[in-house]
């Protein structure tokens, strides 16, 4: 039996050791009522995305006055749409959409349950590819209620030397505010047929500023405790490293550092508005740079209010900083107990080595961030997840077959599941955790695991589910 | 002395005669004898001039900064620039406390206690002065600091870089900060030692200067990659260089001895917390988190949220840091260094003619910038093709970036060589023709040679020639 008090102890606070104790109890308690059970051959199903209200989207309650006064008017550039250029009457501070692009508003994709989220239910591509006259196809891999999937190609056309890039979905061709680009699609179909496709689903942005001020050195010995446990069950992720030595935490291979500098990434990356971080257009073709870089830029209007001073990168990250984790919600059937042994069940088999419960911030300038205790259910680092869930994409250290373990909280309102999106039953996410090794990658780390989830009874399946879908 | 032996006599005999004469009116000004070995066909002993007199030529912002709204190619977003320019001036000369008063959140690891501390010759904002800054740092305000071996008081302010993990194979390649901020006053509780630096395990470097930067930073990826490839496709001496490119969008990274940083926004909030030791909306962890070193909440430069702030005052410090060095003029090439101005016109010919400006690339021109007329459509007169180049085993440091291996370099660019005293990533070089020579490398087993190998054998048929001097000459103008 892997010792739950050894993973639980990940955070430094001593709440965290107490819940860690308590669930150690309450597993040998369970344990032996679970003996006697008679294991159904039924399996667990998914309840599917809970109802009620959307568990996330609320700014914390205990901000400044100061702070949530400028939170409710940063919040509005989370949800611009940008455009090309003025040419189509816009403001000049909602310019610089592409050439490429896959959409036009960071709420957009990040949209479920509330602004911030990951992908909602239809696919709000569809309402954004053809606008304004852009005469995009949609690529065969985005459905009407799929996920919002990027697209990245592994290998360069030569399918030998690494890419690892995003390739946007659509370009502005067409659209009346952009002047005469004519720049193509990128060849998904070609790119399909030679095996050289990866999809990314949107993830979620509540609690990140939580997230991103977690100690390094807590997230380190945590995953070296388990590690060096001999109850891992073969668990042992490693950091994604960046340049100043610290643990990068954001996106599904941990590689972005902190909301700053996500935020500017993927303001071109997804939006293609350059900005001071990346301030080059991703496609420079003669008659697509059709703005003065970067298109978004400080202020120096002195008339301006000072929250307007810095670029929309700034601001994009306050608003996520400022965004509360998501509130667990009632256990779906209506019985708190099945949820509680849900969770007693997740640690039992060991999706805790991975799915830490919890660590807590150390002191914050902003108080709601400040010494809190962040339910996030990841140890925030990678792990090999075998051949089936290869990418072939690597990321600082990040190879192509590992990925971030991706936290949950939120998880009962979230759709699609899986780096690509590819599963809505989050029955089926867990057993995808399951992969035997090739001569290339070797076996899934959560193998183990897996099986001991299979050897659970039905009714510890199922509350183990419905504890899931009350994060 | 650099002593050189002349070898060919092409130059017609009137002309040599003029340069001779030149230069040695030149000698007359210099602290130190240098033999000249008469006229006629006898060799001359070329020497580098040092660092050139006169007024620094940088330090400033560009021309065409905006001062007002009304002013021609600015408007409402750009009018304020030289305003905001002005107060994040001393943003960059700001000197970090570890606790109390802001400033504040100095280590507890770090190199020095402020951006101009290393970034000063000739004016703020540029490359390591002639004394050693850190001398007057290590042990401020009672931090009991040794001073690792490789600084000298006369020496660059150099960073320490571990090439490997202890186990002497796995590949670290990050900044071990040089010091503590055990012992200080305002650090009490901390208590943790400095790295132990061993020169086999060691790579040391040099601050760059970041006069012209904002040009840079905007030169289209498009135009330097076109650029080195025109130039892989063209020469036959080996030359081929590498853009290194953020896994991110893409783009060409291009700042840093391994040209693995894209931008200086990003650059400030990294070494805001690297070099000082500062947490920030970008970094917002320390890099060492021993119990009793982390006084303060994080980060420690942060959005400030106050009312009746100046609107410069809303972001953390990282973006006036980069609003400073954006707006930094690029240097401003002075008088050739002997009065003659004919010498740095042969010189660039010369500089040109042997291959130098294969990998120096004379200039690129800027894209239409959304700052106004400062940074839109300039010429930047960089000498740089802004991409990596494998620089042999003997100025190989072991350390990987990006796409840069441990024996690739990105080019630095030459503007301001003139008024620079250290050369190399190492800063190990003060005289700029050792440092030329430096460019020489035979391959082995581990690293290939360098790619300069050809042109630095063009350089040395010039040795003891006037075509040399005035190819040093040249680049101590700029």
């Amino acid at each position: 039996m892997f010792n739950s008090g050894k993973v639980g102890s990940a955070s430094s606070s001593k709440s965290a050791v107490r819940v860690s104790i308590l669930l150690t109890l309450l597993v040998f308690g369970l344990l032996r009522f679970t003996a006697i059970m008679v294991v159904h051959a039924q399996t667990a199903s998914d309840p599917g995305v809970r109802g009620g209200p959307p568990g996330a989207g609320n700014w914390f309650t205990n901000l400044t006055p100061l702070e949530e006064g400028e939170f409710q008017i940063l919040f509005s550039n989370f949800v611009e749409q940008e455009e090309v250029t003025t040419g189509g009457g816009g403001d000049v501070l909602r310019t610089g959409l592409g050439p490429r692009f896959d959409s036009n508003s960071c709420n957009s994709c990040h949209a479920y349950p509330a602004v911030g989220g990951s992908s909602p239910p239809q696919n709000q591509l569809f309402s954004v590819y053809q606008l304004n006259g852009a005469k995009n196809e949609m690529p065969f891999f985005e459905t009407p209620n799929g996920p919002t999937l990027v697209a990245r190609f592994p290998f360069q056309t030569d399918l030998k030397t690494p890419d690892g890039h995003v390739h946007a979905l659509f370009v502005i061709t067409g659209r009346s505010d952009a002047g005469a680009c004519n720049i193509a699609q990128p060849d998904f179909v070609t790119a399909a047929a030679t095996n050289n496709l990866i999809f990314r689903n949107t993830t979620p942005t509540f609690g990140g500023g939580m997230l991103e001020v977690i100690k390094n050195s807590d997230l380190i010995n945590n995953g070296l405790a388990v590690c060096n446990s001999s109850q891992n069950q073969g668990v042992c992720g490693h950091p994604n490293l960046q340049p100043d030595g610290s643990v990068g935490r954001f996106g599904w291979k941990a590689q972005n550092r902190s909301l700053l500098t996500f935020s500017a990434e993927a303001y071109n990356v997804e939006e293609g508005v350059t900005n001071l971080f990346f301030p080059n257009e991703i496609d420079e073709t003669p008659g697509c740079v059709l703005n003065p870089l970067p298109e978004d830029q400080i202020n120096f209007d002195p008339t301006v209010p000072p929250k307007m001073f810095p670029g929309d990168p700034e601001r994009f990250a306050i608003t996520m900083r400022f965004m509360a984790p998501p509130a667990p919600g009632t256990c779906p059937g209506g019985n708190a107990g099945s949820c509680t042994n849900g969770l007693v069940q997740f640690t039992n088999v060991g999706c805790a080595l991975c799915h830490t419960q919890s660590f807590t911030t150390p002191p914050h300038v902003i108080t709601p961030l400040s010494n809190a205790q962040a339910f996030l259910y990841s140890d925030v680092l990678v792990h090999h997840m075998g051949p089936c869930n290869a990418d072939n994409v690597a990321q600082g250290s990040a190879a192509g077959d590992e990925w971030r373990t991706t936290p949950l909280w939120g998880i009962g309102q979230r759709v699609f599941f899986m780096s690509d999106g590819r599963t809505s039953d989050i029955v089926q996410a867990i057993e995808d955790h399951s992969c035997a090794g090739n001569s290339q990658y070797p076996a899934s780390e959560a193998n183990q695991v897996i099986t001991n989830f299979n050897a659970l009874s039905a009714e510890n399946q199922q509350d183990l589910i419905n504890f899931l879908r009350s994060l | 002395m650099f002593r050189q032996v002349y070898h060919n006599s092409k130059t017609p005999r009137s002309r040599r005669m003029v340069r001779v004469l030149v230069f040695s009116a030149l000698l007359l000004m210099l602290p130190s004898g240098i033999t000249v070995l008469g006229g006629g066909k006898q060799p001359i002993t070329v020497k580098d001039p040092g660092v050139r007199g006169g007024p620094p030529g940088a330090g400033g912002p560009v021309a065409g900064i905006c001062t007002s709204k009304n002013q021609t190619g600015c408007g409402a977003a750009t009018g304020g620039e030289q305003r905001v320019w002005l107060a994040t001036q001393s943003t960059f000369k700001q000197v970090n406390s570890v606790t109390g008063t802001a400033p504040i959140g100095l280590g507890p690891r770090f190199n020095s206690n402020s951006c101009v501390s290393c970034h000063s010759q000739p004016a703020p904002g540029g490359a390591s002065p002639p004394s050693n800054p850190l001398f007057s740092v290590y042990q401020l305000d009672g931090a009991q600091n040794t001073m690792p071996f490789f600084e000298s008081t006369n020496g660059a302010a150099l960073d320490g870089v571990f090439p490997f993990l202890p186990n002497t194979q796995t590949p670290d390649g990050t900044v071990h900060q040089l010091f503590t901020v055990t012992g200080r006053s305002d650090a009490s509780g901390c208590s943790i030692s400095q790295p132990t630096f061993v020169q086999s395990n060691l790579a040391t470097r040099n601050p760059i200067s970041t006069f012209g930067d904002g040009l840079i930073e905007i030169i289209l990826s498009s135009d330097i990659k076109n650029n080195a490839a025109a130039v892989c496709s063209s020469n036959s001496l080996g030359i081929c260089g590498t853009p290194n490119t953020s896994g991110n969008d893409g783009s060409v990274t291009r700042f840093g001895w391994k040209g693995d940083l894209r931008s200086l926004q990003f650059a400030s909030g990294l070494f805001y917390n690297v070099e000082m030791g500062v947490t920030n909306e970008m970094f917002p962890n320390e890099i060492d988190e021993t119990p009793g070193c982390n006084p303060n909440p994080l980060p420690e430069s942060s959005t400030n949220f106050n009312a009746g702030i100046q609107d410069y005052q809303f972001p953390g410090d990282p973006e006036r840091f980069a609003i400073f060095m954006r707006f930094l003029a690029p240097p401003t090439p002075g008088n050739c260094p002997g009065g003659n101005a004919a010498s740095c016109i042969n010189g660039q010919a010369q500089f040109n003619a042997i291959g130098c400006v294969l990998c120096h690339t004379t200039s690129f021109t800027t894209p239409a910038s959304s700052t106004g007329p400062g940074l839109s459509n300039q010429v930047a007169t960089l000498y740089s093709d802004l991409v990596l180049h494998h620089m042999g085993p003997c100025l190989a440091d072991n350390v990987v970036a990006g796409a840069a291996q441990g024996d690739m370099f990105r080019t630095p660019p030459l503007w301001g060589v003139g008024k620079r005293m250290f050369f190399l990533h190492n800063g190990i070089e003060t005289d700029i023709i050792k440092a030329i020579g430096d460019h020489n490398c035979a391959g082995n087993s581990q690293y290939p040679a360098s790619e300069a190998n050809a042109v630095y054998q063009n350089f040395k048929a010039l040795n003891g020639t006037q075509n040399q001097q005035d190819l040093i000459n040249f680049l101590r103008s700029l």
